[in-house]
Order: C-alpha cells, then structure tokens, then sequence
C-alpha cells in the first residue's frame, strides 16, 4: 500500500524501485566466498582437459579422502580465525589425537572409550589454547606456536617415533576412513555433513551469531551483552573437537600415522581459509565456500601430479593459485562496483 | 631515620664484587661440565688394546653366521668381509648380557649414559628422528655396550635442522669425546666442525651416507652404504625379471636429497640401457601421507609401469594396488619395514603379490662406526672407507621375519631383539 493522505487528497507514491538483483546477488553471496567456487569451476574444466586421469574413479577416492580431512581441520581453524585469532598448533593436535587412538587402540581395546578420550584429548589442548588467548590475551601465533612445540615434543617423550607396537589405526576406524561410496570418500560425506550442522549453528542459533559478533568487534559484542569469554571458550572446544575428528578420520585413512602425521595441515588450513574468503580480522565466515576450497587445493594437486609436475612446480603453482584466488576476490569486487557505478549512472540519465 | 639516597658509587661496588663472582661461578661449572671421562686428547696415543679382543675368527662361528644372515638377511661369506665389518658382527654376535640389556634399556630413555667400566666415550651425532633413526640408536647402543673400554655414551639429535646438527658437533667436541659416529646427512655444512674435531683428537667416524669428498678426505674412517651399487644390482634384476621394456615410476622423499643424487643415477643408467623410459617420479617426503598421496595418484594414472623403484617402505605403494584387487608393479627398495612384509602378506593372501626385491635397512651401521673408532682409538689400521656388501634378496625370503610381536615400524635387518625394537622406537 502506497498511498497517504496529506489532507489534500490521497498521495500516489512511486512504486518501489525495481529490485535489483545484482544488489541482491550480493549480499547473498559475497564475492569473496564466491572466488573459490570459481576456482574450482576452472579447474574441474582445465583438469578435464589437460589431466583426465585426475578426475578418474581412483583420483577421486584420494582427492575426496584428503579433501574432506582438510575441510574438517579447516573448519576448525575457521571458527578461530572468526574470532580473530589464528591457529598454528593444528598439526601438533591432530597428531596426538591419532597418536591416541593408535595407541590405545590396539587390538581387543574398547574404541568406545578410546576415541572419546582422543577427542577429549584435543578438546583439552585447544581449550588451553582458548584460556591463553581469550582470558590472558595472549597473542594467539605465539601460544599456538607453544602449544605446537609442547605436544609434538610431549607425544614424542610419550609414545616415542612409533605410536604403537602395530604403529596401525584400529581396523574399524581403517574400515571408516576408507570407506567409498560411488569412489566418494567417507571423509568427504562426513565433512559436508559436519559443515552443514556448523553452517546451521554458526547462522540459526543465537550462540552461533555470537561468535561472528564477538570475531568482528569484541567491545561491541561485550556491550551488547554477550558473555565473550564464553562464547570464545566454546569455540575453542569446538574446534578442538573439530581437530580431533580430522586425526581421527586421518589415521583411519593412512593407517600407519607417524608424529609427522599432521604436518601437511600446519599451513594448509589457513591456505583454505584464505581461499574461501575467510577475513582473517575476524567475523562472519562460510562453510559451503572453505569445503569447496578444501576440494580445490586437493583436485589441484592431483591434477598437477597427474600432469607430471615435480614437487617443485606443484609448490610454485599451489602458491600462484592461492594468489590469485585470493585477489579474484579483490579483483571481482572492483568489477562489481564498476558495474553498480555504471547502472546507477545510467538509471540517473534515465530519470534526467 | 636517614632517607637520603644512597650515591650510585656506594652500589656499584658490591654490584661488581658479585657480577664477578657469578662470572667465576660459571666458569669453573662449564670446565667442570666439559671434562667427561679420563680420556686423553692426543690420538696418536692408543687407550691401550682392549682384553680379549674380539675378532671373527675368535667368536663361535654359528653365531656369527647368524648374525651375518640377521644383518644382510641372507648368507655372506665372512672372509669376504672387511675386518671393520667382521669384527662388529663379531662383537654384536654375542647376545647382551642381562646386566647389558638394562643397561640398553637405561640408555635408551637418558641423552647419555654411564657404562660403569671403561675410560672412552664414544657419542652418536643424529641428524633427523625417524623409526629408522631410533633402530640405528639402539643397535649403535647395544654395541657400544659391548666394548669394556666404553665408559660413556652420549646421544644428540639435530631433529633435521643443519644449525642443530652443527651445534650438537660442536658440544661433542667441547665436552672432549673420544669417538663421534654420525650419518651425517648435512655433507658439506659439517665440515669445519670436522676439521674442529680433528684438531681436538676426536675420532671422527661417519655410516651409511657418503660424505662430499671434501669432508670424507677429513674424517678418520666411513662405513658407507654403496647405494649405486645396490640400485644398479637391483635393476639389474628388476629388468631380467619383468618381460619385454617397460616403464618404471620412480620416488624418493624430498627433492635434491643426497641418498637420491647417490642411486637415482645409476638405476636409470641400467634402466634406460634395458630399454625402459620413465613414466613418472615423485617426491613422497618420506610420509605416510605423501607415500598414500604418490600411491594413488599412480594408480589413478592409468600408467601402470613396469617398476615401482622407491628408497622407502613400499607397504602405502601396495594398498591401493591390494584394494583395487590389481596387481602391483614389481617394487625395488633398499629399505624395508616389518610393515611393507605385511602389506605383502596381504598382497599373497588376495593373490595380487608384486616382485619384490629388497635389501637389509643397513639400519645397524652405526655398529660399524663404535667398532672402527675404538679401533682407530686401539691404534689399529682402519681404511679410510669400507663398504660392506650389500645382497639383493627378494620380499619372499625375508616375509617369515615379520613376527607378531615385531614392531611394524622397525626396519628389516638388524640384531635387536623384538622386545629392543619396541623400547627403542618407544622413546624419542
């Protein structure tokens, strides 16, 4: 209903302005979570071409198997970027919990208790992490970086080089980490499942919202009543149990995990988080967006080791591609606005 | 009551009585802590020959082709060896005394340990920690405490980094060691702490990886590993066995290591001159992960080559083959884990088992390094390089090895027992 009364007869208002869906567009999907998604488009069409083999049936059994590990490690260092903090002791606590559950979970052991107590395992750590960089206000590189140094080197004073006698991962938990359905990895199926509950938490619930608020601006936050502490110390759990599920499901896939087991996700999960547009200041962040990054560096690996590239080269185009994911952000931005500034001009010569 | 401050000049004084103090108080705690044992510095000054020495023809001979069929895993004639070789498999012939193996187990878990007998220290310089690594520990142990003349032993590990590695060299060297035994794989970065060494009287005795000719020409001795003689053996056999030229896909760890620039080189030369080309290399970095990664990765190449040649345990190269119920390229390495024979088993029992052809893990060299520092200590003439032989056997003959209660991780050829596997990978 538009019209109003001035006492002069009714007043016909103009009709709201056609919407405009590029405005809509994005605010739905913000151009820095839509780079990686991009990426992967690119390369799902560049691998088909140059590296079939790539997008064969056992590729996609290795790809989807690291990628959904990478995306469940990356969705914890996620929620710690969010509340503006980073996190460098990923690797150290996905080793113990593998460590854990290898070495307790020998032939005959009770997995119901062993698991649970890998995950309280990592839950504990990170929330050492939390107390340190949340309730002491401690810079979060130099006590993750701590905490990097004092698990790897309690694990190896602990269980030494081998985790076990059998140094093997319970045969269950092999059974899970290997598991395939149509080639697609359990790992990966179980990540977009745990994405999916965290998309919900972190965007439904009240205690999820909070975390991008406190992640954005604390003070803010604290005026508005929200318990910071609180929310950052159940975060930090979160994302312990978050790490906790990556060892897990790594063991179970490798099998024969070593101490070196978590090195690779030190700086992959910030890599991911980079690509998927994560604004590592703090605030809100999207799972869809970090899962299919996950996918993109693991399929961009393979492809390139499926071309034949040496080491070298894969690290050199990795980092290219990091590059330029990240500023397609940037660049998508500035085309966006380019666009917006050109319709605006012409909606006002329109109306002169 | 006077509040009147004191003048700086009233502080200073004391100040500087105890800032010298404290200065005199560390100086004489670090002379202190830098002597070690009785030894003497000059070199040319033999400790004295050791009772009874042990030699190859002295010991029982069954146990002593035991110990050869252990370590090469299979039959070598013992005239054929070198006497640096004979004689510490003469010495590891002997099983440890119960007293000897609680001393193992006490040294294994301490940075250094007293033997309570003997006037030498010898020390074991690690460069990296691996499960390889921990095996080479305990078997250099073990035959350290073999030697009466050992009094002290002493570990350091630079855990990968080459400024670790040449600090923990210098502070052997300032603690005044006698012998130092290292696989030194920072070659050329250790040379002036080598040069330190020698200047210092320390015998410098290096295994398994070969030194730039540079260092080599400054040590007192090397037990090497002849990799290009293995890989070109083991070619040799991989390219008789596999019908007709094929393609071989070929990895090690990580890029430009020193152990690849030794072997790749010459398994290519026998490759390409039987008529095989490349289909693939890789760098695993030596994980399980990049070895799953390389693994399937092949698999998904669809290139399937003739030869898997891989200077690691090969059991991640075997899974995927095992579940895809394909059967596997022929495998070459000259390392092998109780692991791999496990994954072999499996590849028996789904009926998919590859050629396979390995060598011993040369995991007990270190043993070699006590023996021919206490010889050169001794006075004794040792070679300037020995190279023990290295048989080729295949994956067949050495799977009845991989016992229950063997740990998995633990390289294939060696004289610990199971039960000393197991402590020794459990500690770091």
């Amino acid at each position: 209903m538009t019209a109003g009364t001035t006492g002069q007869g009714p007043t016909v208002l103009p009709r709201p302005a056609a919407r405009d869906w590029l405005t809509d567009l994005k605010y739905r999907f913000p151009a820095r979570y839509v780079a990686s998604w991009g990426a992967l488009a690119l390369l799902l069409v560049v691998a088909a071409i140059a590296a079939p083999a790539s997008l064969g049936g056992q590729s996609i059994k290795i790809v989807s198997a690291l990628a959904g590990i990478l995306a469940i490690a990356s969705m914890g260092q996620m929620l710690v970027i969010m509340l503006g903090a980073i996190d460098l002791s990923v690797s150290a606590i996905v080793a113990a919990t593998a460590g854990v559950v290898v070495h307790y979970g020998m032939p005959g052991a009770n997995l119901w208790l062993v698991v649970p107590a890998a995950l309280a395992t990592a839950v504990v750590i990170s929330l050492v992490n939390g107390f340190f960089i949340t309730v002491l206000r401690l810079n979060s590189i130099i006590v993750t970086l701590a905490t990097y140094g004092l698990v790897t080197g309690g694990m190896l004073l602990w269980t030494g080089v081998s985790f076990s006698l059998t140094g093997e991962a319970p045969a269950s938990l092999q059974s899970v980490g290997t598991w395939t359905i149509l080639n697609v990895n359990a790992c990966l199926i179980i990540a977009v499942v745990v994405g999916v509950v965290l998309a919900a938490v972190l965007s439904r619930t009240r205690a999820g919202r909070q975390v991008a608020q406190v992640g954005s601006n604390r003070r803010a936050a604290t005026a508005l009543g929200v318990r910071t502490i609180s929310v950052q110390m159940s975060t930090f759990a979160a994302v312990g149990l978050l790490y906790g599920f990556a060892g897990l499901l790594l063991a179970g896939f490798i099998g024969h995990p070593d101490i070196s087991i978590g090195a690779p996700y030190q700086l992959a999960t910030v890599t991911v988080a980079a690509i998927a547009g994560i604004a590592f200041s703090g605030g809100p962040a999207s799972v869809a967006s970090l899962i299919c990054a996950s996918v993109f560096l693991q399929l961009l690996d393979q492809a390139l080791v499926a071309i034949g590239f040496s080491s070298g080269a894969r690290i050199v185009v990795q980092g290219f591609a990091l590059v330029l994911a990240v500023s397609a952000v940037t660049l998508g931005q500035y085309v966006l606005r380019t666009i917006g500034r050109s319709r605006r001009a012409a909606g006002a010569r329109r109306q002169a | 009551m006077s509040t009147s401050t004191p003048r700086r000049t009233r502080f200073s004084r004391p100040r500087a009585v105890l800032t010298a103090s404290v200065a005199i108080l560390l100086a004489g705690l670090i002379a202190a802590c830098s002597n070690t044992t009785t030894s003497s510095n000059n070199q040319s000054a033999p400790s004295g020959k050791a009772e009874n020495q042990v030699t190859a023809d002295t010991v029982d001979q069954a146990q002593l082709a035991t110990a050869i069929r252990s370590t090469f895993l299979t039959d070598v004639d013992k005239s054929k060896l070198d006497p640096v070789v004979g004689n510490s498999l003469a010495v590891a012939s002997q099983p440890l005394t119960p007293q000897q193996n609680d001393l193992l187990r006490t040294c294994l878990q301490q940075a250094s340990c007293d033997t309570g007998h003997g006037n030498l220290t010898v020390a074991l310089a690690r460069d990296n920690a691996n499960p390889w690594s921990s095996i080479f520990r305990a078997e250099f142990t073990a035959q350290a405490i073999a030697y009466p003349q050992v009094r002290k032993i002493v570990y350091t590990n630079a855990n990968g980094n080459v400024a670790a590695a040449i600090a923990n060299l210098r502070s052997l060297i300032a603690q005044r060691v006698d012998v130092i035994v290292t696989d030194a794989l920072f070659g050329s970065a250790i040379l002036p702490t080598v040069k330190q060494a020698e200047q210092a009287g320390i015998v410098f005795v290096n295994v398994n990886t070969p030194l730039p000719p540079d260092v080599a020409s400054e040590v007192n001795s090397q037990a090497l590993l002849d990799l290009c003689q293995v890989y070109t053996d083991g070619m040799n056999l991989v390219t008789g066995a596999v019908p007709g030229q094929s393609t071989y896909a070929l990895y090690t760890g990580i890029p430009g290591n020193a152990n690849a620039a030794a072997w790749q080189p010459c398994a290519e030369k026998v490759l390409t001159g039987a008529g095989w080309t490349k289909a693939t290399e890789g760098f695993t970095q030596w994980t399980p992960q990049g070895d799953a990664q390389a693994a399937n990765a092949l698999l998904a190449s669809g290139k399937n080559p003739g030869a898997i040649v891989y200077d690691a345990g090969v059991s991640e190269f075997l899974k995927p083959y095992i579940a895809a119920k394909t059967a596997p390229p022929a495998v070459f390495t000259d390392v092998v884990f109780y692991s791999d024979l496990t994954q072999f088993q499996r590849a028996q029992e789904a009926g998919v088992a590859p050629k396979c052809w390995t060598a011993n893990s040369h995991a007990w060299y270190g043993r070699m390094g006590v023996t021919a520092g206490l010889m050169i200590k001794d006075g004794q003439n040792v070679p300037k390089t020995v190279t023990p032989p290295v048989p080729i056997v295949t994956c067949d003959s050495v799977v009845s090895l991989n016992k229950p209660n063997t740990p998995a991780n633990a390289p294939v050829g060696g004289l610990l027992t199971p039960d000393q596997m197991t402590l020794a990978l459990s500690v770091s």
